[in-house]
């Protein structure tokens, strides 16, 4: 406590050296954040889709896909179902299936939604008030193409998928709603909730590099009237195709067997894993200003604190000269001074993340309420905070090392100097 | 001049510090001007052109509106002004999203030409950007059928790469009726030199046409010049250069304050034996300077070795790296200016020092 005291007291003695290094460490620090928020999100990324990166493939219409309204007309159910059995009789087709995007909102008049549940799924400027569950419907098909592993008895059964609109229905939910419910209770009296999904991301969009976290998700089978209804076939044939293909598959065979006969719509097949990829390299381009500050910012900041201190001990020499003279260790000294350099860098962290925050704080917002999984989405979390911790100990442990040879350097009587 | 760099050589641990940070200060500044510079043409870029003065003219309850006599109207009246309607947003079910403007006048400014010509008045020609069409030939927007005689582009630029420009009296019909139906249309007229006089002739004359006509004149330009500063990508790019830049400016400063503390003595010694203050602040500061002077040509090295590479480092980082002489002259007085801030504690120190007691310790 004495130890602690008189760091402080150290600290405030030399306060100008003290407030240059926490504007270092307020920039820095939030630099490397940031930076750690980016690449958290690129391990994020490539490792938890809840699909397969390597062989799902997303169908993405062109940019004349404004021209498939005037082309609807021209086609019916028949002709998309001939469609889809020929994709059954490709042998490149492992799986596929449809889904399409949908929002569910809850009953927030029920006495039985926690409050706490309808804040946190309620989305300020989305442009709707009222609380709602970012949803996926989706088929049969598609949901054996995800081979969700749930416990025994979960999950969705056959004949969620032969039911209308209205029904009541299972449905599977993010691993949020655990605080709020339990296998077998009900939604908004319709959605029977029959399993939680793991902590992973997908595809709501395909069209988008951004992805859906499923923690505040829910998945709906598809209502069999609106699987089979032609509009909405048609629609989910650009926007909510999803296809598991065999290594080495024909794209450009599969892309005609997915070309309705005589439309003029461009359609490309996009592998997920290419999508993410692309992204994520994209985004380490952009990144490379940032690492090159964060490097200097370790660099200078262990330059900045071992010649702070080296200061700090020609201005105190004396109270060093005569803590050595009276029996303190070399060791005692560099310990206070490791403390002194120590309180910097935790007060530097502290005023780098309330940056951070300010810097990011409609990222971070975006981030905790929609919920979405992309290179962007800030947040803070363990790993974040485990790698703040890790430069922090790297500035601490270098710098201290720097000066501990400069500490053993010193005399007695040269640091005392004229009190001989 | 000799003394100096011996000077520096025997304290050369500290200059290289002194050095690398002074480094770290000026090259990320240089490439912030650069790439600021590069993003404020993307953003006149976007607002087709870079004129003094931005007014935006909105006529309503134009019942006898006729785009050709209006076109005309404007040709005759806007010498020395550039005319264009609003951007017209549309998405074209065969290209996509795009964005089209309408040419009144086309003598003061057109769109910088990537491949192609520039199209001729009163005809069906566009000038598209290269993502709506990247080739000469004919094209169907909103059912209209133009003959595309040129791209629109510059550089490194993406601003123009969804446009379309039409003669206005060409506009494609569902715009054209859009404007017949809801009776009025926004121009924008923009100039080197105050348009005020322009703008009122041509509203004149449209009210000789139509006396029930009402216009709204609005200066644009403060709107956009507050636009153009509050660009929340184009401040994060730049926020990383100038973080760098303080980082290392706090390092020289705290160099400089090591480098003072161990000159105690010999200032002390310099200032017993009747080296004045100032003398002592131009010895400091001469040090600096040259120091100083090394890093901005080291930083104009190290800008030259990379500004062939200029293009694919924009392309990855949005950063550009540029030599111009603007750029230079300001990076110079920066550099000064940092040099002089680095010398303030240092300076402070000669002020404060007194000779006995310093060289006592």
């Amino acid at each position: 406590m004495i130890r602690l005291k008189a760091a402080v007291r150290a600290l405030r003695n030399r306060w100008f050296l003290s407030l240059l290094l926490l504007i270092q460490f307020t920039y820095g620090l939030s630099t490397v954040t940031s930076s750690g928020n980016i690449f958290y999100n690129f391990y994020y990324l490539l490792h938890d889709s809840l699909l397969d990166l390597d062989s799902t493939y997303l169908v993405v219409p062109g940019k004349n896909f404004g021209i498939a309204e005037s082309e609807r007309s021209k086609y019916d159910k028949e002709q998309i179902e001939a469609l889809y059995r020929k994709l059954d009789q490709s042998p490149d087709v492992l799986a596929y299936g449809t889904y399409y995007e949908s929002i569910v909102l809850l009953d927030d008049q029920s006495s039985l939604i926690d409050t706490r549940l309808l804040e946190g799924m309620s989305k300020r400027n989305s442009g709707l008030d009222d609380p709602y569950i970012q949803s996926i419907v989706i088929d049969k098909n598609y949901y054996s193409l995800m081979d969700l592993r749930l416990g025994e008895g979960q999950g969705l059964l056959p004949q969620d998928f032969e039911r209308t609109g209205q029904q009541q229905v299972n449905v599977l939910v993010g691993s949020y709603f655990k605080k709020y419910y339990k296998i077998g209770d009900l939604i908004n009296d319709q959605y029977r909730i029959n399993g939680f999904l793991p902590d992973r991301y997908i595809v709501n969009n395909n069209t988008t590099n951004v992805y859906l976290n499923l923690d505040k998700a829910m998945l709906i089978p598809m209502p069999i009237d609106q699987y089979s209804e032609f509009d909405y076939m048609y629609s989910r044939l650009f926007l909510g195709t999803v296809l598991k293909l065999r290594e080495d598959a024909n794209l450009d065979q599969l892309i005609e067997i997915l070309r309705l006969p005589n439309s003029k719509i461009d359609i490309s097949l996009h592998s997920l894993e290419e999508d993410v990829r692309t992204n994520i390299r994209s985004s380490i381009y952009a990144q490379i200003p940032q690492l090159i500050l964060a490097g200097c910012f370790i660099l200078f900041s262990v330059i900045s604190i071992a010649l702070a201190t080296i200061i700090s001990i020609l201005i105190r020499k004396r109270e060093f000269g005569i803590k050595l003279a009276v029996g303190e260790s070399v060791r005692g000294i560099w310990g206070q001074i490791v403390l002194e350099n120590t309180i910097i860098a935790l007060v530097g962290t502290g005023l780098s993340l309330f940056y951070f925050v300010l810097k990011f704080q409609r990222l971070l917002q975006r981030s905790s309420q929609y919920d979405m999984a992309s290179v962007l989405s800030f947040r803070f979390n363990a790993p974040i905070f485990l790698l703040i911790f890790i430069v922090l100990m790297i500035i601490i442990v270098i710098s201290s090392f720097v000066i501990y040879p400069f500490i053993r350097k010193q005399e007695i009587k040269s640091l005392i100097g004229g009190m001989e | 001049m000799r003394q100096i760099i011996q000077d520096i050589f025997i304290s050369r641990k500290i200059f290289i510090m002194l050095f690398v940070g002074f480094l770290f200060t000026i090259l990320p500044i240089q490439i912030a001007l650069s790439t600021q510079s590069f993003f404020d043409e993307i953003f006149y870029d976007s607002l087709n052109g870079h004129f003094r003065y931005y007014y935006s003219l909105e006529l309503t309850n134009l019942n006898e509106i006729n785009l050709d006599k209006l076109q005309k109207i404007a040709k005759v009246n806007f010498r020395n002004s550039s005319v264009i309607t609003n951007d017209f947003t549309v998405n074209d079910p065969e290209h996509g999203l795009m964005i089209i403007t309408g040419l009144l006048n086309n003598k003061l400014w057109s769109p910088p030409i990537f491949n192609g010509t520039m199209m001729e008045s009163e005809s069906n020609e566009i000038i598209v950007g290269k993502i709506v069409s990247n080739h000469a030939g004919t094209i169907n927007l909103l059912g209209n059928e133009y003959n595309v005689v040129g791209i629109a582009g510059r550089g490194s630029s993406d601003a123009y790469n969804l446009k379309a420009y039409i003669n206005f009296n060409k506009l494609p019909a569902p715009i054209k009726s859009n404007i017949e139906r809801s009776k009025s249309l926004q121009l924008f007229v923009r100039s080197n030199q105050t348009p005020t006089e322009e703008i009122n002739s041509f509203i004149s004359k449209i009210k000789k046409l139509d006396n029930e006509a009402k216009a709204n004149i609005k200066d644009e330009s403060s709107a956009y010049e507050q636009a153009k500063k509050t660009r929340g990508m184009v401040k994060e790019v730049l926020s990383y250069p100038y973080q760098l830049c303080v980082i290392a400016l706090i390092n020289c400063i705290i160099v400089s304050y090591l480098w003072i503390y161990l000159k105690r003595k010999d200032i002390a010694l310099r200032k017993a034996l009747g080296a004045s203050d100032f003398n002592l602040f131009v010895y400091i500061i001469t040090q600096l300077f040259v120091c100083a002077i090394i890093a901005i040509l080291c930083s104009l090295f190290i800008q030259w070795f990379l500004r062939k590479s200029s293009a694919g480092i924009f392309h990855y980082t949005s950063y550009i790296v540029s030599i111009n002489s603007s750029n230079f002259i300001l990076a110079s007085l920066i550099i000064i200016t940092i040099a002089l801030i680095t010398s303030i504690i240092p300076v402070l120190h000669i002020l404060r020092i007194e000779p006995a007691k310093a060289l006592k310790e």
